[in-house]
């Protein structure tokens, strides 16, 4: 065992949140022979042949090596251009992560769509989108569009913030993200529980 | 295809007016990511009064798809 590896199983036993930002450029990995244990994991996935959802499972099943923790593992993924983000944590509770890159521009109109529902919220646009999609991927909203056409009524989303914590209030339960500015980006990491948000740690 | 629907996709894109073609192509591993998305469907909502599906975009391989959405949507 490394001296790298005993650092971060110390570290990892002490958190609960893990992430990691990389660029899939330099992420390159030799496919066939990793295939297979990414599909005996829990990380397999129908698109696993696409290089961008192959990677960020790789690396996800190469955290979950080094946390020693094989059970009650909760992840989430997020993609942005050549870059992917790979979120796992110990136990057994709702967790996400959005990446975008900090220059991206909203239009006006989505701007005004978000406006309609959050014009007293102390984030940027970006930041309330990276919330919504984050609860997307957690399960509590199906969608931001509408299967009908169009985007959906956000009425029943309550956010407010402080310290660069937002709290989302939605069907009486409480949510709660946390922006972490890395590399270019900007990270939403959202969860049902605040504590495990007060511990977390970036790995390469 | 109208000026307001181009202002629409260089502002979505974040191009110049100038550079938007009507085969500009859209990647769903690049350009075409969920903001796009969001974008897309509240100007056209905005603009044009009409409700585009999520599923309908999914299917759009360029900007010149998205137009005609709107034109069978709107009419």
């Amino acid at each position: 065992m490394d001296l790298d590896f005993l650092c971060f199983k110390k570290v990892c036993l002490n958190t609960r949140v893990v992430f990691s930002l990389y660029d899939r450029e330099n992420y390159k990995k030799n496919f066939c022979s990793t295939i297979f244990l990414i599909l005996f994991s829990k990380f397999r996935s129908f698109r696993i042949f696409n290089p961008r959802y192959f990677s960020s499972r790789f690396k996800a099943l190469n955290i979950t090596k080094k946390l020693l923790y094989f059970s009650n593992v909760s992840y989430s993924f997020s993609h942005s251009k050549n870059y992917s983000a790979v979120l796992v944590s110990s136990g057994d509770f709702h967790v996400s992560i959005d990446i975008e890159p900090n220059n991206r521009k909203i239009s006006k109109y989505l701007s005004l769509y978000l406006s309609d529902y959050f014009a007293d919220v102390k984030l940027s646009s970006i930041e309330i989108i990276s919330i919504l999609e984050c609860l997307v991927k957690i399960g509590i909203i199906d969608s931001i569009i509408d299967s009908k056409g169009g985007l959906m009524s956000l009425n029943n989303i309550n956010i407010s913030s402080k310290n660069r914590t937002a709290f989302i209030k939605i069907q009486d339960k409480m949510f709660y993200s946390k922006f972490i500015v890395i590399d270019g980006f900007h990270a939403c990491i959202t969860s049902d529980n605040s504590d495990y948000l007060k511990n977390i740690i970036y790995v390469d | 295809m109208d000026i307001e629907f181009k202002t629409l996709v260089a502002e979505t894109f974040e191009m110049n007016i100038d550079d938007v073609e009507d085969n500009f192509a859209l990647d769903p591993e690049g350009n075409w990511d969920s903001i796009a998305h969001l974008s897309i469907i509240s100007g056209i909502d905005h603009i044009y009064n009409v409700q585009i599906r999520g599923d309908d975009l999914v299917g759009c391989r360029n900007i010149s798809d998205i137009y005609l959405l709107i034109k069978k949507n709107g009419s």
